[in-house]
């Protein structure tokens, strides 16, 4: 073994780590070796040396600077963890308010948005699609003010025996008197000017006198009246033309429509509406028992001109025809002697304590053997 | 390898004054980990002198030593979370003071190669000032001045050591931890501690016999 592997290990052998015969050779070597003496000497003293050294001492407030840097990183940490999860005995009552907030506010913008929303005009209905439809619409009585619209009834889908108020929907079209026709003309033109995709190129009273009217007794055109029924007044003044049958000698303007038909300030886009009033008329209803519906109500339109009565709607249902005429008052008891010599007649409501006027008759014409 | 809190049987004296700190600092430990802060303060109260000296061997500049304790103890606290128990708080600690002061180190040596001076440069003229020069004064003032100058020697030798040898004697001959514990601290076998500070130890005796002359 060399000096240099003797000096190598001497570390090891100061440590005893050596085996005995390491140890035993170093041993001997370093009594014989000044060289490996010294330097055995000079690894004490090394150990000694470094042993020796002094602890130093932390700086005042060292453990103060140490904490502050602590602190000042768990308030980071603290601060981010808070922004993202906030303790739930805080969050979660805040959120539950927040829900309680947009309830109480949602329930709020609908009672409040709910009147408004009913104020609405309607949409107007195109004439091409109104026209399309099989039943005749009547004007309205009285034409419903824009805050009224929630009045508006609904004809039933497939009612024959209309009650009296949803009636009222399906008058006959406001044909003015010759006094109030340049009113209703007034009218119109304004219509005209605020709706013209809605108006034909011709007067459509005119045009009304021209038109074939549609086949009557289909009962998809009572929900086509139903959707008409929805419409504002005024649309059923102006869609009114198109649907009206034209029967021989009936469809003469002055054959005798009475309407009292007023024009008012339009203070909204419902303007055409709120112009007119409709004088309401008293209706007649009638029921009249044939062998055959079909050969009767042929009958019936055909000698209706007698009278001076003509047709504003006809309906089919349940195997009975519905008539609506519009006669004057006056003639009624001839149209009962007309209706005498086609079936059995039995009049429904009581007879007109004065005949004046227009009236409204409902015949009903039902089969019986 | 220690578990837990448990500590081998073959630990010096030295060894079981930690064992009892170690105890202590597992409950405060816990309370870091709960988020309390002050828990932490009770830490490093306990260990900021022993970090600060193996900082302050491994470094060799005191000012520099604290600002790197500082570092470590902070990188401790964001990272207790991530303690495990596996070792004792200390040992933990130890292995990031360690890191921190190598990082330290490193960044230092990339500075002074840019710099003109070595050490003997700067070590050889105060040698000889210091240590050659005959005593004229007797007191202790003198003494206190040689002896610092000596430490400063031993100070500056075991800088010159690699940073593997320098950690092992720090750890071994100046703090006192036992060959496992710095194999915890390490993360390396037993042996591989033990050739390490053998080498460490030779080299650094050879390294004062140049800058000291003749140490019997």
């Amino acid at each position: 073994m060399t000096c240099n592997e003797i000096e190598n290990r001497l570390p090891a052998y100061r440590e005893d780590l050596l085996s005995p015969e390491e140890r035993k050779i170093i041993t001997g070597h370093l009594a014989s070796c000044p060289r490996c003496s010294r330097a055995f000497a000079d690894l004490k003293k090394a150990e000694a040396l470094v042993r020796s050294l002094r602890e130093v001492e932390p700086p005042p407030f060292f453990e103060q600077r140490i904490m502050s840097r602590v602190r000042e990183e768990a308030g980071k940490k603290r601060g981010i963890l808070r922004w993202l999860f906030y303790p739930l005995h805080i969050k979660v009552p805040i959120q539950a308010l927040a829900t309680l907030l947009v309830a109480v506010l949602t329930f709020y913008v609908y009672q409040s948005g709910d009147p408004e929303m009913k104020r609405m005009a309607p949409l107007p209905i195109p004439l091409t699609e109104l026209g399309k439809g099989k039943d005749t619409v009547e004007a309205p009585m009285t034409l419903p003010s824009p805050s009224a619209g929630t009045s508006v009834k609904r004809a039933p889908a497939g009612g024959g025996d209309l009650p009296e108020a949803s009636r009222e929907r399906f008058v006959t079209p406001p044909i003015a008197e010759r006094g109030k026709e340049e009113s209703v003309a007034d009218t119109r033109a304004a219509i005209r000017k605020e709706h013209p995709s809605a108006m034909k190129p011709s007067d459509p009273l005119v045009a009304a006198s021209e038109k074939e009217p549609p086949p009557a007794g289909d009962a998809a055109s009572n929900r086509k009246m139903d959707t008409a029924g929805k419409q504002d007044a005024d649309k059923a003044l102006e869609t009114h033309p198109p649907l009206q049958k034209r029967e021989a000698g009936m469809s003469d303007t002055a054959a005798g429509v009475r309407e009292s038909v007023k024009t008012t300030p339009a203070p909204s886009r419902s303007r055409m509406t709120a112009a007119m009033t409709i004088k309401k008329r008293p209706v007649i209803e009638l029921t009249i028992r044939v062998g055959d519906t079909d050969l009767a109500i042929r009958e019936i339109e055909s000698r209706l001109a007698r009278v001076s009565a003509r047709t504003i709607e006809r309906q089919a249902r349940k195997g009975s025809e519905f008539l609506k005429v519009e006669m004057a008052a006056q003639n009624v008891a001839a149209l009962l002697e007309l209706l005498e010599t086609i079936g059995r007649v039995s009049l429904e409501t009581r007879p007109l304590d004065a005949p004046d006027g227009d009236v409204i008759v409902n015949i009903k014409i039902v089969a019986h053997p | 390898m220690t578990g837990g809190n448990t500590l081998p049987d073959n630990l010096d004296p030295g060894d079981a004054q930690n064992r009892t700190i170690a105890d202590d600092d597992a409950g405060f430990v816990t309370r870091c980990r709960r988020g309390e802060t002050e828990a932490f303060s009770v830490l490093v109260r306990r260990h900021q002198k022993k970090m600060l000296n193996i900082a302050y061997r491994m470094i060799g500049d005191y000012d520099e030593s604290c600002d790197v304790v500082q570092e470590a103890f902070l990188s401790a606290y964001r990272a207790i979370g991530k303690f495990r128990g596996d070792a004792r708080f200390s040992t933990w600690l130890i292995g990031i003071v360690l890191n921190h002061s190598r990082s330290h180190m490193a960044k230092k040596v990339a500075r002074s190669r840019h710099e003109a001076g070595s050490l003997d440069d700067h070590v050889k003229p105060e040698t000889g000032s210091s240590l050659n020069e005959p005593r004229s004064q007797a007191g202790s003032i003198l003494e206190q001045i040689e002896r610092r100058e000596l430490e400063a020697k031993v100070q500056e030798c075991i800088g010159l050591l690699d940073g593997e040898a320098r950690d092992v004697l720090v750890l071994r001959d100046i703090q006192g931890f036992s060959y496992e514990e710095i194999g915890v601290m390490l993360k390396l076998p037993e042996g591989t501690v033990k050739s390490r500070l053998f080498r460490a130890r030779n080299a650094l005796k050879d390294s004062l016999s140049r800058v000291l002359g003749d140490l019997i």
